[in-house]
């Protein structure tokens, strides 16, 4: 029981990265209808930055920096690729972030090299017991960052301007032009929101307690999970996202503990895939009906 | 100038009984009701459509008159009721069954593939009256060859007779918008039908591109006698070659009869008020 | 009546051609080209040598295995990021055919190799088909994302099924290939072309471009057909495609089932080229993600949907790393070791990671869009939409 318990308050732990993951993906989604393909690298880039200014500037002055940097990739990546793509529709989009994937990911490997920095704060490594479970401190402060971040999101999304106008781009995009909604601007920041998620969330990630490994293409990987997080979730759907992150998070503890830990990635699409045969649009999503 | 002739086709197709040898048979749609969460699309619509004649379905927006031909075509399932062609009960049917039932449909926004050619696009109307799959097709077996050819010459017929003739070859993306709403109708025609279906032909034209529309469907109806049921707006153009119009109001049907019946009825009158209704 | 249809007619662009060209310039020139085209590949063994013949098969690989993705993902619409895993089936089930019987490890059938061949086709086929029913519920990006869970279970299965992967560590050798008892190696019959021997080397380019020219005939025979018609329905409106008398599920079925078909094919290929079929220790590997994007990237490059267009992306993507490889010795570069080292592979990553950008930016019918409109130019005709 004591096992149970570990696995799910530490996969929930891991759930929360995702779900933060998955609600910058998305995000973008809802915003533009493309899926970012390039979700991973945005991560790794944030990473990146992390390593880069480490020294100079400490922990956290680093991580802020990660942080930042992730966003304006992003923001970049909307505004110099995207929309510059005049008859590019969704899905054509969707395959540029993948070479925007390619390159940036090979990259920022490259100039890893085969080092792995671990970027967890001064909480990783460090695990506790309570009541005969252990628990990993990164994945409490991830927990409790991010609920912080997702009802900050949540109300944003409800009460500001635009959260109202993301909403209003997402249900019709010309009406809410036509009521003055700047497309752009709600695109871009859709954006550069994903990419401080990201930022975030790889702080998370390349730590001792999550992953084991620090950064490299294996963090990658991982955040590839964010995916199925969010197909899960329903790709138009925040509450889904957060949803689908903390499912993923969950199946992947348990799988690895009870069956394998290489099945453990195969488990969490495989529960994508159930969950899609049974709602093919993701458990909160809107179904598509095709006008005739 | 006298418009080309649309022969009727008197080569068997590759399956047994040629459609030159189908006659049209009625539709008959027995109370269909449609839902759509609260929503009644369709309140027990009944009507027939006598066999070659050209029957119209009418209303003001939102009556109900899309959805109603797409339970016709299988594209949705009716929650009560029947659809029976002749003998055939279509109620139910996966829409690509009815293809080679005999039953054509052309679509609203023209549902064509604007990159493929005006030939390309009408030769999937002829997709019922094929076979071969990939092997037989990709390996380019003489029979496969022989009879898309053959297919071809009668998809070019088709398209002669709509005028379409010069532009054959040209990408649908490039063409006018009426040649476009041609190449939907020359599709359906593709079927070899026994039943037409239109859904507003007309939508987007002017007056003359109407009324050569109108004189089109009226000579598709006399040359091959197939059975017609047009969904329109257009007044003119349904009042002017319908043999029947039924109007439906909200999904429910209140009136049925020859156009002169159907324009003096004081419910038709007063569903369509403030609009014209001659 | 006709009059105004003709005036309506006269309206349209000067291109438009009379309605039945009987002999079509173009078509005559692109056959002569493809032909000419073939006699090179033909000649080619005679002069080039092992090395550069195998840099060429690795490029036929690639070709195999993205026409089969352009079918499915350009003319059906459907979305597939499974690439790989068809690999792995088609290579373990070339293998597992083909292997000897009484080993102890792994397990064999002792089949012949050419019967393995067909196969290991048919299994990825099988598999392409049971996988059918869930893409055919799924739309979109989220039937893309469900294709990747396949790559994941076979990374698993690669792992886990030893005894008949051989293992990630080990791996195990294939049979080597051989046709009505010809060997496709250096034994067997000695034979010489114009004076040069016809060894494993050029006895496997024949072999691979046999099985490309195969690929890419049915491919685009099919795709000009009523198969091809019937997907391209599917893709751009499933309602009008299915009113057409067309099944949609079947239609879509039907191409996952091709595609995977050559992606089995390109497996096969894959696990004779390596001479080894070893499974990957990560999802990323010889059949992980980052293949099904290359392949992918293939397929964006040369134009969806277009079967030319998908040879001409896998030389690019195929054949830049193994080109890079082989000028690498000859020009000193990618001699730097360590971190940050250039690699060949490297290289070619960031090629075709920025020619997808350039493409969906600036043309995003690929490289079959601008070929069209270098033709038209020449020969003043809107050419449709090449299958």
């Amino acid at each position: 029981m004591n096992t149970f318990l570990q696995l799910v308050v530490n996969g929930l732990g891991k759930g929360a990265v995702f779900a933060l993951l998955a609600l910058g993906f998305v995000i973008i989604f809802k915003a533009t209808e493309v899926v970012n393909f390039a979700h991973g690298s945005l991560v790794l880039f944030g990473g990146y930055l992390v390593v880069v200014t480490r020294d100079a500037l400490g922990w956290v002055g680093a991580s802020l920096v990660g942080i930042v940097s992730a966003g304006v990739l992003g923001l970049l990546v909307e505004r110099l690729l995207l929309s510059r793509s005049r008859h590019a529709d969704a899905n054509s989009l969707a395959l540029l972030t993948i070479g925007v994937d390619v390159m940036v990911t090979e990259e920022i490997v490259r100039r890893l090299g085969v080092t792995l920095p671990f970027l967890g704060g001064a909480w990783d490594a460090k695990p506790f017991q309570l009541g005969g479970i252990t628990l990993f401190r990164t994945h409490l402060v991830a927990l409790g960052v991010a609920a912080v971040l997702i009802t900050a999101f949540w109300l944003a999304f409800k009460y500001s301007n635009w959260g109202v106008a993301m909403r209003a781009q997402a249900e019709n995009r010309e009406a809410a032009a036509l009521m003055g909604i700047r497309s752009s601007r709600v695109t871009a920041t859709a954006w550069l929101v994903a990419g401080l998620l990201a930022g975030v969330a790889v702080l998370f990630i390349a730590t001792q307690d999550f992953s084991g490994a620090g950064l490299s293409r294996g963090t990658h990987s991982i955040a590839l999970a964010a995916f199925p997080a969010a197909i899960l979730g329903g790709l138009d759907s925040t509450a889904g996202a957060v949803v689908g992150g903390l499912v993923v998070g969950l199946v992947e503890a348990l799988s690895a503990q009870y069956v394998s830990f290489d099945f453990s990635k195969s488990a969490v699409f495989l529960v994508m895939l159930v969950v899609l045969v049974v709602r093919p649009s993701g458990l909160f999503g809107t179904r598509e009906r095709t006008r005739v | 100038m006298t418009p080309p002739e649309l022969p009727v086709t008197t080569e068997a197709s590759p399956r047994a009984g040629g459609f030159a040898t189908r006659t049209p048979e009625k539709l008959c749609v027995e109370n269909v009701s449609l839902r759509f969460g609260g929503i009644r699309a369709l309140d027990e619509v009944s009507f027939t459509v006598a066999p070659g004649s050209l029957h119209a379905l009418i209303g003001p927006n939102g009556a109900g008159k899309s959805s109603c031909f797409n339970v016709i075509s299988g594209l949705y399932r009716a929650d009560d009721g029947r659809v029976r062609l002749g003998e055939t009960d279509l109620t139910g049917l996966a829409p690509h069954k009815l293809a080679g039932l005999g039953v054509g449909r052309s679509f609203q926004n023209a549902a064509l593939s604007p990159g493929s050619t005006v030939l390309d696009n009408v030769m999937l109307g002829r997709h019922a009256l094929t076979r071969g799959g990939f092997l037989e097709v990709g390996l380019r077996l003489p029979w496969t060859v022989r009879a898309e050819r053959r297919h071809a010459e009668r998809v070019r017929e088709i398209c002669a007779f709509l005028g379409l003739g010069p532009v054959v070859d040209a990408p649908v993306g490039a063409l006018p918008y009426g040649a476009v709403k041609r190449v939907d109708l020359a599709r359906a025609l593709a079927v070899e039908p026994v039943l037409l279906l239109l859904d507003e032909p007309a939508a987007g034209m002017n007056a003359s591109e109407t009324a050569e529309l109108a004189g089109t469907i009226s000579e598709i109806r006399t040359e091959l006698g197939i059975s017609i049921l047009l969904v329109e707006h257009d007044m003119g153009l349904v009042m002017g070659i319908a043999d029947r119009v039924t109007v439906l109001d909200f999904g429910r049907r209140i009136a049925d009869g020859t156009p002169a019946e159907v324009q003096s009825d004081p419910d038709v009158i007063k569903a369509y008020l403030g609009t014209e209704a001659a | 009546m006709s009059d105004s249809a003709v005036s309506e007619v006269d309206t349209l662009p000067e291109t438009a051609e009379p309605a039945r060209p009987r002999r079509d310039p173009a078509k005559l020139v692109r056959t002569a080209a493809w032909l000419a085209l073939l006699v090179v590949l033909l000649a080619l063994p005679l002069y080039l040598d092992a090395a550069w013949l195998k840099a060429g098969q690795y490029m036929m690989i690639g070709a195999v295995g993205a026409i089969g993705l352009t079918l499915v993902v350009g003319q059906a619409g459907q979305l597939s990021l499974a690439h790989a895993f068809f690999l792995l089936a088609g290579g373990t089930a070339y293998t597992v055919l083909s292997g000897p019987t009484g080993d102890d490890r792994v397990i064999g059938f002792g089949l012949d190799p050419g019967l393995s061949l067909l196969g290991a086709v048919a299994v990825a086929a099988l598999l392409g088909l049971a996988f059918a029913p869930v893409a055919g519920r799924l739309r979109g990006i989220y039937l893309g994302v469900a294709s990747l869970a396949l790559v994941f279970l076979g990374l698993y299965f690669g792992q886990s099924a030893e005894e008949l992967t051989g293992g990630t560590s080990t791996g195990r050798t294939p049979a080597p290939f051989s046709l009505f008892g010809f060997p496709f190696t250096n034994d067997g019959p000695q034979l010489a072309l114009l004076g040069v021997p016809i060894r494993a080397a050029e006895r496997m380019w024949y072999l691979f471009l046999l099985l490309t020219v195969i690929a890419f005939v049915i491919a685009r025979g099919a795709a000009g057909g009523r198969v091809g018609r019937s997907w391209r329905a599917v893709r751009d409106n499933e309602a009008a495609a299915a009113v057409m008398g067309v099944s949609v599920l079947r239609a879509k079925a039907g191409a996952f089932a091709v595609s995977s078909a050559y992606g089995g094919l390109a497996g096969a290929m894959t696990v004779l080229w390596f001479d080894i079929l070893k499974p990957d220790e990560s999802e990323f590997g010889t059949y992980g993600i980052n293949v099904s994007i290359a392949f992918l990237a293939m397929v964006i490059i040369g134009g969806l949907g277009s079967v030319p267009g998908a040879l001409v992306g896998a030389l690019i993507v195929n054949g830049l790393p193994q080109v890079l490889a082989l000028y690498s010795a000859d020009l000193g570069w990618f001699s730097g070791t360590g971190d940050g080292a250039l690699t060949p592979v490297l290289v070619s990553s960031f090629v075709y990671g920025a020619a997808i950008i350039l493409v969906v930016l600036f043309e995003p019918g690929g490289l079959a869009a601008i070929g069209r409109r270098i033709t038209q130019r020449r020969f003043r005709r809107q050419p449709p939409e090449e299958p």
